[in-house]
């Protein structure tokens, strides 16, 4: 019996026949595309393709990030579509299929079916303008569309703008979209330029009841709530301060009259200072 | 009494461990402290050149330009995994929802894109030095594809960034071409 020598002699046959069996097995053959692919809109529909075989897998490579697609298998092969209705970065693609080991790439053109909801980005700076140093903004503004892509308006590769606005010179909080408070920009007042001084005597309390205000920046706006007056008065022989904040643009203090006492009194906002005025019951 | 109040203690202090025990430690170190891997091994070459009304100071642009390489080192590994995590610091918001929005799973790398160089060319900056638009033009990307084919690529790009937290962050883009060589 000499079965087990011949069956040596064939095992290299048999091992080169389960390798190139294996090969067989694991290369899958390029599946067609049954149109044109080359320009596709997003969300793909279906996209078919030739091809044998039941498992593949399918996935769309946009410029930013791989989307799984969806396979459903027909009687000559399989077509592929998006799993959501969702807009892409547009550009360059790639459709990879794979089976098994084998993977197969076709170069596509990306472009969103709907821009869906598009933004006018209007971008100030400074967002706070404080009128004392400057009315002047700077604006850039573009266009986004619903999937992060920058819009071309124009069509002619102008994607974005700038221009130096001259603000208005009455503060407030201004939007560049009403309907976005993220949107809003900041004027404020500026510093005082002058401090108007008025007091009156209530006889019954014996006080003089002190107003300074309106205190007014250089455009004729209220300053800030809160800026800090000081006033400043004299009775003869002792020198007195008061500080208080302003509110709407008036700070006022209370003084006790004593008897035919006379006090001069100056109030100051920083380096602004009122004229002195005289204190008396009469 | 005082057994009572011994038994009090030990209750108090029995709760407290328990307390201790059961709070949830996060495990992420905060971004500042972490050091990230794929920016550390990516490497590409970046010139910069200014056309804007308002200029970055020296600072300002070697932050820009560092940014930016670690901005493509994140959109690369994104590209290849569909990892919308790992590069969230340099994304903007609306940029991270519109990523999140697609997102179903990370997958292992099937083709690769590697970014060797840019020029970046600043349209406007904005004079807070908060936002950045940019035109990108001679972007070569090498792609390698599991079948070890490499292909490189010449690409112009309208990009938007945004400086928000500690980086550069990028908010939008346009793809204006892609020319395989």
């Amino acid at each position: 019996m000499n079965t087990f020598p011949d069956l040596l002699k064939l095992l290299p046959a048999l091992y080169l026949m389960m390798i190139l069996s294996s090969c067989s097995n694991d290369a899958a053959e390029r599946p067609l595309p049954t149109s044109e692919i080359t320009r596709l809109s997003i969300p793909l529909e279906n996209i078919s393709f030739q091809a044998s075989g039941r498992e593949w897998e399918a996935v769309l490579f946009t410029f930013i990030q791989p989307l799984s697609l969806e396979v459903i298998y027909t009687n000559s092969g399989f077509y592929v579509s998006q799993k959501d209705d969702l807009g892409v970065v547009e550009g360059p693609g790639r459709i990879c299929l794979k089976s098994g080991n084998s993977h197969f790439y076709y170069e596509v053109l990306l472009d969103n079916r709907d821009v869906g909801v598009t933004t006018a980005k209007d971008y100030r700076s400074p967002k706070t303008v404080n009128v004392d140093s400057s009315l002047s903004h700077q604006r850039i503004a573009f266009i986004l569309d619903e999937w992060s892509n920058v819009v071309d308006p124009g069509g002619s590769l102008h994607f974005f703008e700038e221009q130096e606005i001259i603000l208005t010179s009455r503060v407030g909080v201004y939007r560049t979209k009403v309907k976005t408070p993220l949107s809003a920009y900041y004027i404020q007042p500026g510093s005082c330029t002058s401090v108007p001084l008025h007091y009156e005597f209530r006889p019954k309390a014996n006080i003089y009841k002190v107003m300074a205000g309106p205190l007014q920046d250089q455009y004729g706006n209220m300053v800030g709530e809160g800026t800090m007056v000081a006033f400043v008065y004299d009775d003869g022989q002792y020198t007195n301060q008061m500080e208080v904040m302003s509110q709407n643009g008036y700070a006022t203090i209370e003084v006790s009259s004593s008897g035919s006492t006379v006090y001069s009194l100056f109030a100051k906002v920083n380096e602004t200072f009122s004229s002195t005025i005289q204190l008396q019951p009469w | 009494m005082r057994l009572f109040f011994t038994f009090f203690f030990l209750l108090i202090l029995g709760y407290l461990l328990f307390q201790g025990r059961a709070i949830e430690r996060s495990s992420e170190k905060p971004a500042f402290l972490r050091a990230d891997d794929l920016v550390l091994a990516h490497d590409a070459e970046i010139k910069v050149t200014i056309h804007s009304n308002y200029r970055p100071d020296s600072l300002e642009l070697e932050i820009l330009e560092k940014d930016y390489i670690a901005l493509w080192a994140h959109l690369n590994h994104l590209y290849a995994t569909n990892d919308i995590i790992a590069g969230k610091e340099y994304y903007t918001e609306s940029w991270f929802r519109h990523l999140a929005s697609h997102f179903d799973e990370v997958r292992t790398a099937g083709a690769t894109r590697i970014d060797k160089y840019h020029e970046l060319h600043i349209e406007n900056w904005s004079s807070d030095g908060l936002l950045c638009t940019a035109i990108d033009s001679n972007v070569v990307f090498t792609y390698e594809y599991p079948d070890q084919q490499i292909t490189t690529s010449k690409a112009t790009l309208a990009v938007v960034l945004l400086y928000q937290g500690d980086h550069w962050r990028i908010d939008a883009m346009k793809v204006i071409s892609e020319n395989c060589n």
